[in-house]
Order: C-alpha cells, then sequence, then structure tokens
C-alpha cells in the first residue's frame, strides 16, 4: 500500500515537472574575421571523420508526418561525415553531410556549442540526406515533434544530446586529422535514368521551367527531362609533401545530386540511409580499394541533396532490397565520374558567407516589385494526402469522400490558394515555435565551385531559378566560380520551396512550401545578394537595408514540443545474452544462402549497438575481402529487436553476403556475432557446414520482424543461471 | 468567409476524432456527506472525456462530461432518485501501451445535482474537484509494436473527489470504472 501511494505521490510529482531539462543554446554571435583575401587560391588543408549517429531502437523515424513508424531495428548505420576545410590563408568551413530526415538548427547549434572556438556557426554546414529512415525527436520546432510529427512524437533532449556529440566529436577529429590535400571537381549531366518528377502536373504550370539539356538518345518523352541530371562530386586526396602532383590516398568525396532518398515505404520500422547509404557505402567501398595498402584509412564518401523536392527515385516495391539495387545503381554513376587522382590542385579559393533572417514578414524587391513573406507558416491541405508516390494513410480516408482540389481560388490572405491543412484550426500552427522561422542561408566556393546552403527542399524549378540568379551575378566578376550548387535541407528545415507557378496547384509541394506563392522569388534573391556579398560591398548594404546583417548568428527562440523519453539511455540492471538459434533461410538464389541468427540480449540502451561494428562475420583471416561488407558497417545485416521475455530481450539479425563475398566467405568457418562481452556467437559456419534451415517461424523473425507471443520452439529452456553481461568489444580484428 | 464543404468536414472530422482521444467509462460510484445533513448514495456513473493535446505536456488539456444515478443508502434508503450531472475541465494522462501502466488525472467538476434534502429532494449547483488514477489494462508493449495509428485501449479508473451541493452539504465521492479510450500514436 505504502509503495503504492508512493508511486502516485512521485507520479504527481513528476506531472507538475513536465517539461524535460532543455538546453539553450548560447548564441555564437558574429562570424570571426578570416585573415587573408578570399578571392586568391590558397594551399588547401582537408580533414575528414566519421560520427555514427546509429541510436539504438525505439525512438521514432521522421518525414512521413503520422506515418513515420516507431523503430525496432536498423539495415544501415546512420552516419555524418565531416570534411573540414582549411586554407593557408586562414579561411574554416565544415561541410557536415548526414544521413538524417532533416536538419535541425537547433542540433547545428548545439554542434557548434560544443566545438568552439576552433569552429564558428557560420562556418558549419550541416546538411541531411533526408531519408525517412532516420530519427526524429531533436528539432527545435513544434510541429516537427509534435502532433501528426510521428507515430511517437516528442522532443527527447537525450537525442539532441546524443547526436551533437557524436557530431562535435567528429568534427574535432576532422579539425585535428586536417593534412595538405587535393582537391578535383567533377561537373556533368550523368544522372540520366535514375530518377523522374513526382509533380509534373505542378511542374508543367512553371512559365519558365528547368528543362534539362542535352539528353541521352534513351530519353524520348518530354516528362523525362523535367529531372535535374546533374551529377557533380568533389573528391579529396592526401597530397604527397615529396611529389607536388602526387597523392598519398583519398581522404574521400562529396557528391551532390538531386533526388529523394526515399524508396523505403512509410511501413519501414528500420533505422537506415535508404539509396542514399547505399551511394555512400559503394563509393567508399571503391575509395578503399584505391587507398595505399598498409595504411589505416576511412575513405568518406558524404551525399548532399540539391534542388530535389519534386524527384524521386524510379522504383517500383519501395523495400530493402529494392532501396540496395537502387542505390547500386546510382553508387555506380556517381563512382563513375570521379575525377582521376591526378587532376586535383593543392591551392583553391575557400570563402564563404552566412546570413540569417526571420522570414516571417520579410520584405524584398524583384524586377521593381516590392513583395512581403506570410505573416506565419502553414501547411496547406494537400500535404494531408502525402506525395503522390508515397501516399499517406490518411489519404484513403480523404479519397473516400473527395478528390476536390486542395486550394482555395477565391481566397485573398497572404498564403492564398493554399487551404489550411487544419481548417478552422490551422491558427494553432501559427504561433511562434510551431515551424522554424529564422532561416539560415550560406554560400561557400570550394575551387571553381560556389555552393548555396538552403535550409529547404527545393523543387527542381525554384532551384534552377536561385542558380540561374546566381550565375548572373557572379558573371560580372572575374575569378568568380563558374559552377553554382544548390545544396539543400542546410542547417534548417522548412520543408518545401516550390515556385509561385507550382504554388497554385497546391500540390504536395506548393501545399508544404511554409510561406506562401512569394517563397521561391525570396529564396532567389536572398542567395543571389549572399553569393553577390562575396565580391561586391554593395550586396551587404542591400541585405542590411531589408533588416539582415551578414556573418550573424543571432538568439533563437525554439519550440521544442511535448517533452517524451525515447528510452535509448534506460539501462537495465541485470542484462541476460545467450544465443537462441541459427539457421539458414529457406529459399536460397542463385547459390546465395542468407543467414539467420536470434539471441538474448539486453534493453535496446544496453547493447552496443553505438560501437561499430556491433553485429558481424567474425573469420579468422580474409584480408581479401572488405571488413564492411561482413558487419553491419555495410549493408549486409538487417538487425530487429522483438520483444521482452523473461529472460531478456529477442534480438535477430539476417546476414545477406553478396556473391563476391560468400565466394571468398565460404570456403573458411565463419561466426556471426554479436559484439559484447560475453559474445554471442553462432557455431562456424562454412560451404560444407551450413547451419539447419530455419522453420517457417524463425524465417518470419528475420524477414519480417512479425511479432509472435508464442516463443514455444524459439527459444529454449529457461537456463539456471542467467551470464552476467558488460558492454563492449568489437567483433571482428579483420 | 470560406464556404466548408462536406469532404472538409470529414477531414475535419476524422482529425477531431484521432485529436480528441475520445473515451468513455462506465462504473460504480458513490457519496458521503462530510456536512449538512447525513448522507450516503451510491449508483452508477458514466463519463465521456475528450483529450486535446495543446499543452507541451505529458498530461492533455481534457474536457468532458459525468452522469450519475445515485441511491440513497443512509440515513434510509431511498429509490434511485438521485443524480449529478456535470461538466469537467482538467488534466488526464492516461499512460499509453509502451508506458507505466498508472496514470493520473484531475478535474474540476461543475454541474447540477438532484439530492434529497430532509423530507424532500432539491435540484441545485454542484461544484467539485475530482481526481483519478487510470490503470492501463493489458500488459505493457515496446514502443515499435504500439505506435498504432488509432486504437483502443481499456483502464480501469479509481477516482475520488469532493463535492459541494448548493449552500446544503459537501460530500466525498468516490468511483470505480472501466473506461474505453481511442488513442493515436501520433498525439502525445
Amino acid at each position: 500500500m505504502r509503495s503504492w501511494l508512493i508511486v502516485v505521490v512521485g507520479a504527481i510529482l513528476l506531472a507538475c515537472n513536465a517539461h524535460s531539462e532543455r538546453w539553450e543554446p548560447r548564441v555564437p554571435g558574429p562570424a570571426p574575421v578570416t585573415p587573408g583575401h578570399g578571392r586568391a587560391p590558397s594551399a588547401i588543408s582537408v580533414g575528414a571523420a566519421r560520427a555514427d549517429l546509429t541510436l539504438p531502437p525505439g525512438g521514432s523515424t521522421f518525414g512521413y508526418a503520422p506515418d513515420s513508424r516507431v523503430t525496432n531495428g536498423y539495415w544501415t548505420r546512420l552516419y555524418c561525415r565531416v570534411f573540414y576545410f582549411e586554407t593557408d590563408a586562414g579561411q574554416k568551413l565544415a561541410v557536415v553531410p548526414c544521413e538524417l530526415p532533416a536538419m535541425s538548427l537547433l542540433l547545428q547549434r548545439r554542434v557548434a556549442e560544443l566545438v568552439a572556438p576552433r569552429l564558428h556557426a557560420t562556418q558549419l554546414m550541416m546538411t541531411a540526406t533526408h531519408t525517412h529512415a532516420g530519427p526524429g525527436h531533436f528539432f527545435g520546432a513544434r510541429q516537427f515533434t509534435g502532433v501528426f510529427s510521428s507515430r511517437f512524437p516528442g522532443f527527447d533532449p537525450d537525442v539532441l544530446k546524443i547526436l551533437s556529440e557524436r557530431i562535435a566529436d567528429a568534427v574535432n577529429r576532422a579539425i585535428d586529422a586536417k593534412q595538405p590535400a587535393k582537391l578535383s571537381w567533377h561537373h556533368g549531366s550523368e544522372f540520366w535514368g535514375l530518377t523522374r518528377n513526382r509533380s509534373l502536373s505542378a511542374y508543367r504550370l512553371n512559365r519558365d521551367p528547368y528543362v534539362a539539356a542535352d539528353p541521352p538518345a534513351s530519353v524520348r518523352e518530354p516528362a523525362e527531362r523535367a529531372i535535374d541530371p546533374s551529377l557533380d562530386v568533389l573528391r579529396i586526396d592526401r597530397a604527397d609533401p615529396q611529389h607536388p602532383e602526387g597523392t598519398l590516398g583519398p581522404i574521400g568525396s562529396i557528391s551532390l545530386l538531386a533526388t529523394h532518398p526515399t524508396v523505403l515505404r512509410n511501413t519501414n520500422q528500420l533505422y537506415g540511409g535508404d539509396v542514399m547509404g547505399v551511394v555512400s557505402r559503394y563509393v567508399e567501398s571503391r575509395l578503399r580499394s584505391e587507398s595505399k595498402s598498409g595504411c589505416e584509412t576511412d575513405p568518406l564518401h558524404g551525399v548532399i541533396n540539391t534542388n530535389a523536392g519534386d524527384l524521386v527515385p524510379i522504383w517500383s516495391t519501395g523495400d530493402v532490397a529494392e532501396a540496395l539495387e537502387v542505390g547500386e545503381r546510382m553508387g555506380e554513376r556517381v563512382w563513375s565520374v570521379h575525377p582521376d587522382v591526378e587532376a586535383g590542385t593543392r591551392s583553391v579559393v575557400l570563402d564563404s558567407r552566412y546570413m540569417e533572417e526571420e522570414v516571417t514578414g520579410a520584405r524584398f524587391a524583384e524586377n521593381g516589385v516590392d513583395y512581403r513573406m506570410c505573416s506565419y507558416g502553414e501547411l496547406g491541405a494537400g500535404a494531408a494526402r502525402g506525395s503522390s508516390e508515397h501516399h499517406s494513410y490518411i489519404s484513403g480516408i480523404l479519397n473516400m469522400f473527395s478528390t476536390s482540389p486542395h486550394a482555395n481560388y477565391l481566397a485573398q490572405d497572404c498564403q492564398a490558394p493554399k487551404k489550411p491543412l487544419l481548417g478552422l484550426i490551422s491558427s494553432i500552427t501559427h504561433a511562434h515555435g510551431a515551424f522554424p522561422t529564422r532561416l539560415p542561408f550560406a554560400v561557400a566556393t570550394i575551387g571553381d565551385t560556389l555552393l548555396t546552403f538552403v535550409p529547404m527542399e527545393m523543387t527542381v524549378t525554384a532551384g534552377y531559378h536561385a542558380r540561374r540568379r546566381i550565375e548572373n551575378v557572379l558573371q560580372r566578376f572575374d575569378g568568380a566560380p563558374s559552377h553554382v550548387l544548390i545544396a539543400g535541407l542546410a542547417n534548417e528545415y522548412v520543408e518545401y520551396v516550390a515556385t509561385a507557378d507550382e504554388y497554385q496547384l497546391q500540390d504536395y509541394e506548393g501545399s508544404s512550401t511554409l510561406f506562401g506563392p512569394s517563397s521561391g522569388r525570396y529564396v532567389t534573391n536572398r542567395v543571389g545578394l549572399l553569393a553577390q556579398s562575396l565580391y561586391d560591398r554593395s550586396a551587404a548594404d542591400s541585405l542590411r537595408a531589408w533588416g539582415v546583417v551578414l556573418g550573424a548568428a543571432n538568439a533563437i527562440e525554439f519550440g521544442y514540443g511535448p517533452p517524451i523519453d525515447t528510452g535509448i539511455t534506460n539501462k537495465s540492471d541485470d542484462v541476460h545474452r545467450q544465443l537462441l538459434g541459427t539457421c539458414r533461410m529457406p529459399n536460397v538464389v542463385a547459390d546465395l544462402p542468407q543467414f539467420c541468427m536470434y539471441w538474448f540480449d539486453g534493453a535496446p540502451a544496453d547493447v552496443a549497438i553505438d560501437r561499430a561494428p556491433w553485429i558481424g562475420a567474425r573469420v579468422a583471416s580474409a584480408p581479401e575481402i572488405d571488413a564492411h561488407d561482413i558487419d553491419d558497417r555495410g549493408l549486409a545485416f538487417v538487425t530487429r529487436i522483438h520483444t521482452q521475455l523473461d529472460e531478456g530481450w529477442v534480438w535477430s539479425t539476417l546476414f545477406s553476403p553478396r556473391a563476391a563475398t560468400w565466394n571468398a566467405l565460404a570456403s573458411r568457418p565463419f561466426s556471426i556475432v554479436s559484439g559484447g562481452s560475453p559474445p554471442v556467437a553462432s557455431s562456424p559456419i562454412s560451404k560444407d557446414h551450413l547451419p539447419a534451415v530455419c522453420t517457417m517461424r524463425q524465417a518470419r523473425l528475420c524477414t519480417t520482424g512479425t511479432e509472435t507471443d508464442d516463443w514455444t520452439g524459439l527459444v529454449p529452456a529457461r537456463p539456471k543461471r542467467p551470464v552476467p553481461y558488460t558492454r563492449g568489444g568489437r567483433i571482428n580484428s579483420n | 468567409m470560406m464556404p466548408i464543404e462536406p469532404p472538409d468536414l470529414a477531414l475535419f472530422a476524422a482529425l477531431a476524432l484521432l485529436l480528441s482521444g475520445c473515451s468513455t467509462s462506465l462504473g460504480i460510484a458513490g457519496a458521503k456527506a462530510v456536512s449538512g445533513s447525513r448522507a450516503n448514495q451510491v449508483g452508477l456513473r458514466t463519463m465521456a472525456l475528450m483529450e486535446v493535446p495543446v499543452l507541451d505536456t505529458r498530461a492533455n488539456l481534457t474536457a468532458g462530461l459525468s452522469a450519475s444515478v445515485l441511491e440513497r443508502t443512509a440515513p434510509e434508503s431511498s429509490a434511485w432518485g438521485e443524480w449529478r450531472l456535470g461538466s469537467l475541465l482538467g488534466l488526464s494522462q492516461m499512460p499509453r501501451p509502451n508506458e507505466f501502466r498508472l496514470g493520473y488525472e484531475a478535474f474540476l467538476s461543475a454541474g447540477l445535482a438532484r439530492y434529497q434534502l430532509a423530507t424532500a429532494p432539491r435540484v441545485g449547483s454542484a461544484f467539485g474537484l475530482l481526481a483519478g488514477a487510470p490503470i492501463r489494462l493489458g500488459r505493457q508493449l515496446p514502443t515499435w509494436r504500439a505506435d498504432e495509428l488509432i486504437a483502443l485501449q481499456f483502464y480501469l479508473v479509481p477516482s475520488v473527489g469532493i463535492e459541494v451541493l448548493a449552500q446544503d452539504r459537501a460530500e466525498v465521492v468516490w468511483g470505480l470504472a472501466i473506461r474505453g479510450a481511442f488513442w493515436s500514436s501520433a498525439i502525445p
């Protein structure tokens, strides 16, 4: 009775203090003054480091709004790849592509605070690939952590803390690892046949559309040219101090391409990088092959999403197998255009400008016409159905009643013809902190290329307008970059920006253009002035006339949304590890087996998932096998947690070796291992000693994660003594 | 004024259902006078509640209606002539399948009551406070098995409160009910 009373009183006290501890970022203040002249090439040093963002399952994914499922495992790890650039002239810039659904200025500011004073917030460019299989819970806007943001809405300060600390640690390691480098760019249009425009109706309303030029002979239909086939790759190699033209192996590369990474459907419950995660791993494996033998290197490949608001991969089934297939085709294309090692230069121009602006009510002028942005952000009714290739669950209900347009062409307000998603109660999204309103923009020159960092997903035409503006501006200045690229989902996230023409249809992208029909013109205006400010001080004066001070990172009042505990730090007192079974999946295609292992282990917060690799194939000696191909740093493992029994939590992993890997692996015994102490390892497996074929119940466990409450036959009788568990321990010394 | 079309109403209704966290409960209830004339009642209470997630807290703003029919058992028994009817406004934290099974709620109530005074019945105002502890029925599930877009969850809800009937008496009220609640994991 007393314990219940204590519980009740404690619950009441907790309710009175229901707000989680929130970190309030300190204001970074003005950007540091860079010594030297930004326009002169200067010897460049580059450092790269990887941040592993893979969280324990139990939190929600983000990107499909209320269709974003809660995770029960992962099929790829999630990484940020930090590329730190520094010139002898003192310019600094960190470009950090992350396998996240979107970027959050709250996260960016926290990382900047942790790496200060080595790097300033205005020198840190964090982008998101937009995988919808990444975590949420870390945004500083209530609409991204609150009602309908996912199936497990809420802001978890532990998620923000873990992500920011890991990324900051990687930024510091990248800075420490900087060394003289050679950079080389490839600029081309080789990304044909892999993507399509999912919003052709809106695209066709553009009076000034982007139409991809010089299509290959296989492209016959106009709709096939409604994509951006641009493929740009920056290759970074270690400069050889002994030989001016030589290199000592790759540091890594960055590709910029225009597509959503979303093959996986909204039913997905696995963390993963989707197709861009596959692209990164494909290219990294090729870069590792190029690395000098004997060098312990980890070359990185980061992917930056350009103007992909209405562009998606061509896919059909939407499962992991297809994401692998599509991603590999994209990866092959990206690798095929990597510049030759010899093509690089050791001296480049590195310069950047940064601005922030409160977008609500922002004013600007274009072609003699004054514009004003809407005073609030709002989603339109067209967003409720989801995009054309990933319909929302609610679209089925809506379609039973009507397929009428989502626009109100009689409306006269700033957002017209947008019909508010929430109708009569849409004003609840107008309050401060509901959507991000302080938008960061930045431009950075790296050699002959100017990257334009924008906090949104621009449609292919909206991005083209912005790019064209910058190109027209730069033409006036000698030595200005000849290539301009959009780097989307950078430093913050305000959903989509469609052109004013596309906005009229109020299709998915138009409905998701939060601040009204002038958004595309606004972005074009601001990035044009920002690019001009690299060469012309009057641009800074023009921005100041609109109330924008270049280089300032100011205070922001974030909206956190309801607090939540995803359980990723809730550790158990007693953890039991025990192998339960290993088997061979019933269906063998092309003599390529798949192996299922399942075991008892701790709760999500207990296991060593943060110490990659955690799951893998342990083999005595196989130098010809890329280690990433046989552990969870690659693409061969799908690992899930199922349910808690008396003895512990049941986990499973499905090992699907590629053909080349299996050919190398099959002749020597290996075990599937889950790292930790004591390790959980299968009996040795080889081509001559295959495990038994899985029963149907075992096979279901490893493929679909089908939940069962009947574990008879899957779980042995309870052992007499639980085996103690300690965290840590890698699984392969290969 | 923008015309409201049927599809918009349908969307609004669907959203309202998902947003509102509707629940209904039915159970036994009783009251014991602690001032004024001595009186005990026992009977049935039904409650309909609607949660609105507008606060950035774990507990949601909740509004609803409560109706009780009571039989007086003391000082002498009588027919089922007493009733309480009230509107409720307060906070409610109904534990989800992935949470610890005990929640809490607290309401202010305002309404009407029919009660017995000495020899004659009377209808008068009724104001009070009501606190409850919803206990989720069923076993706890991990978050990845509790991410339903809409589902039904049952609770056992003991409650206790105090009610003031006009100027006549104050009584302690209690109840024990089974509650069925629609919930959505997309709503915090």
